[in-house]
C-alpha cells in the first residue's frame, strides 16, 4: 500500500521536503509503526517525531493507534502555534 | 460566516464592515500583531506556515462550534501566512450577535480554540538566528 506522509515547520526542515511516498508491503500499518519506521530512516528527528508529533490523518486529527489504509495522507506536525 | 487562511494583508475595514448585519446590535474583534519584543529578543519580522487545507477546515469546525453553542449571527476567523513585519495583523477574529455577551464570549472562545488546535506555525526570526515556535 502507498501513503503520503506530509511533515510542517521543524519536522519538514528535518527530512528538507514537506512531502514523501511511502510504499508498505504490509497491509496493516498504525500510525505507531509508521513513525518507528521514520524515525529509523530519519535521524535528524532525534526521538521528536515518536514524542512531540500531532497527527493528522486524510486533514483529521488522529492517534498513534489507527491502523492505516492505501491512499491514506499522514500529516505530522510539532504543537501549532498560530494566532 | 467567513473563513480565510490567506498570504495577503488583511483588509480589516472591508472584512468587519461584512460583519454588520441587522440583527446583530455588536461586533466584537481580537485583531493578533506582530510584536517587537519576544522571549528577551527583538524580533525582526515573523514567518507564518500552515497545513492550508486542513487549516481550513478547522476554522470551520471552531465556526461551528461557535454557532452551535452560542447565541451569535455570524462568524469571521481569518489568519494570516508567510512572512510578516512588526505591526502586521496576524489574525483577525469578529463575532457578530445580537447582544455583547456572546459577540465577547464567541470572540474569546475563537482565539483559545485556535491556538490550541488550528495547524498553523510561527518562526521568528530575529537578528543572527530564528526560531519555530511550538505550542505558543
Amino acid at each position: 500500500m502507498t501513503i503520503t506522509a506530509k511533515f510542517f515547520a521543524n519536522f519538514q526542515d528535518v527530512i528538507g521536503t514537506n512531502t514523501l511516498k511511502l510504499s508498505f508491503d504490509e497491509t496493516l500499518i498504525s500510525i505507531a509503526d509508521l513513525i518507528t519506521q521514520l524515525e529509523r530512516q530519519h535521524p535528524g528527528f532525534n526521538g521528536n517525531l515518536e514524542k512531540f508529533s500531532l497527527v493528522a490523518v486524510n486533514e483529521k486529527y488522529s492517534h498513534r493507534r489507527q491502523e492505516l489504509s492505501d491512499g491514506d495522507v499522514v500529516a505530522f506536525f510539532p504543537p501549532v502555534s498560530g494566532g | 460566516m467567513i473563513y480565510n487562511i490567506t498570504d495577503r494583508v488583511i483588509q480589516h475595514g472591508a472584512l468587519l464592515d461584512e460583519m454588520r448585519v441587522e440583527t446583530s446590535g455588536a461586533v466584537a474583534t481580537f485583531h493578533g500583531i506582530v510584536r517587537r519584543p519576544s522571549r528577551g529578543r527583538d524580533v525582526l519580522y515573523l514567518e507564518y506556515s500552515s497545513y492550508g487545507s486542513m487549516a481550513l477546515k478547522v476554522l470551520e469546525q471552531i465556526g461551528g462550534e461557535i454557532y452551535q453553542n452560542m447565541q451569535v449571527d455570524k462568524v469571521l476567523l481569518t489568519h494570516r501566512t508567510g512572512r510578516l513585519e512588526i505591526g502586521e495583523t496576524t489574525i483577525l477574529i469578529a463575532i457578530a450577535a445580537p447582544h455583547r455577551k456572546a459577540a465577547l464570549e464567541g470572540c474569546s472562545y475563537a482565539i483559545e480554540r485556535i491556538k490550541q488546535i488550528l495547524p498553523v506555525w510561527k518562526k521568528e526570526v530575529w537578528d543572527g538566528g530564528e526560531e519555530w515556535i511550538q505550542g505558543a
